[in-house]
């Protein structure tokens, strides 16, 4: 492997190398096998976020396939520099060059691990996981202003959406092509009757229970107003009302057949949420993904972790 | 071998012969010739490696060329808004 030639190995030039693709200062160094580790490493950490994508949610899942993952990444990216340039001061002058420590092969290799975060990046967004920082309180107390969530993006991974699935979706052109998030109340076929607050699907009235106030202290200071249990479908989940019930306009009286290929979207923040009742039914197609995690939450780490409800 | 003779007659006589006074000019600009066929980049190294400022702007550089999959991937997350 080595060439006969000697030169000096500079530190700073393996901490530059370092800083721009992790492990490229250890081969420039004559660290091949050290540096190809943490090379492949940065390639193959972030990799793990697709598997997640296809794993059943669940907070092992985020942290042990995506956040560790990425904090190790940030870790290699810190401790490859500092470790490429004690070794380049260890160098002998002497350094005799090896058939690697070449310019062309560094370059390449910088060029590649600049290239693939982006094209990763783009691929997960499309295909696996797309983060959605929430502006609104329109599905308070389920999700908050400021929550950050992970949205999973394999198209119907369990068929068409079901009802009480929280999506993410697209909004007619009307409303300026915006992404809301909302919970699905009828899927097509469905008789959607809305009278005031109250709500039934195919006849049947959404049943609802008081939640204790103490039991959502933490969330107090964004959510104002009464939380209340509703059941759906077999799934139970809150849903806030204004202590006013005259606060904000719901609509008075809908009903609406749901169509082929749609679902009916309701925010849990029933008296402040845009969303079916203001723009109709969502077509399937614009629905872009189901929410798994809340990795970054609003007001309190004790709803970091995977969504339930 | 039968042409050893020759062989050696012949290396005896190249031994035997001073070197031309333009041979030392002639090897020098070889080297120089050789010096100068070294990769750009290493010329570099070497004219940075003597300036301080230079080696601290080459370092700043990469990490701020190093640092951008990373700021990718945070305003993906949403961690990062323009």
């Amino acid at each position: 492997m080595a060439s006969g030639k000697n030169s000096v190995r500079f530190p700073w030039v393996a901490l530059a190398l370092s800083f721009l693709s992790s492990g490229v200062g250890h081969i420039y160094c004559g660290r091949i096998v050290k540096g190809l580790f943490l090379y492949s490493a940065r390639f193959l950490l972030p990799l793990l976020c697709v598997i997640a994508a296809f794993a059943q949610p669940s907070n092992a899942v985020l942290l042990g396939l995506i956040l560790v993952p990425a904090a190790v990444t940030v870790i290699i990216f810190l401790y490859s520099p500092i470790d490429a340039y004690a070794i380049a001061m260890r160098a002998r002058p002497d350094y005799e060059l090896k058939e690697y420590n070449r310019a062309s092969l560094y370059w390449l290799l910088v060029a590649m691990q600049l290239a693939y975060p982006v094209a990763l990046t783009w691929g997960i967004r499309e295909y696996a996981y797309e983060a959605f920082l929430i502006p609104t309180r329109n599905m308070s107390p389920n999700f908050l202003a400021g929550d950050r969530v992970l949205v999973n993006k394999r198209p119907f991974r369990d068929g068409f959406p079901r009802r009480g699935d929280v999506v993410v979706f697209r909004t007619p052109s009307s409303e300026a092509g915006h992404t809301w998030i909302a919970r699905v109340i009828g899927v097509a076929g469905d008789q959607v009757v809305i009278k005031g607050r109250e709500i039934e699907v195919n006849g049947k009235k959404l049943e609802r229970e008081r939640v204790p106030r103490d039991s959502i202290a933490r969330i107090r200071k964004q959510v104002e107003g009464n939380v209340h249990y509703e059941s759906h479908a077999g799934r139970r989940y809150r849903v806030l009302f204004a202590d006013d019930p005259h606060d904000e306009s719901a609509m008075d009286e809908i009903s609406v057949t749901v169509p082929d290929r749609s679902v009916f979207v309701i925010g849990d923040n029933r008296d402040r949420a845009r969303d079916s009742r203001h723009i109709g039914s969502i077509h399937v197609g614009d629905v872009i993904g189901y929410v798994d995690y809340i990795y970054f939450p609003a007001e309190t780490w004790s709803r970091f972790g995977v969504y339930r409800d | 071998m039968a042409d050893e003779p020759m062989y050696d007659e012949w290396i005896a006589n190249r031994r035997a012969a001073s070197p031309s006074r333009e041979l030392t000019d002639r090897v020098m600009a070889a080297v120089e010739e050789r010096c100068g066929q070294r990769e750009s980049y290493v010329h570099l190294a070497d004219r940075m490696n003597a300036s301080r400022p230079a080696r601290w702007a080459a370092c700043l550089a990469s990490l701020l060329v190093g640092s951008l999959p990373f700021l990718l991937v945070a305003y993906a997350a949403e961690l990062l808004v323009f």
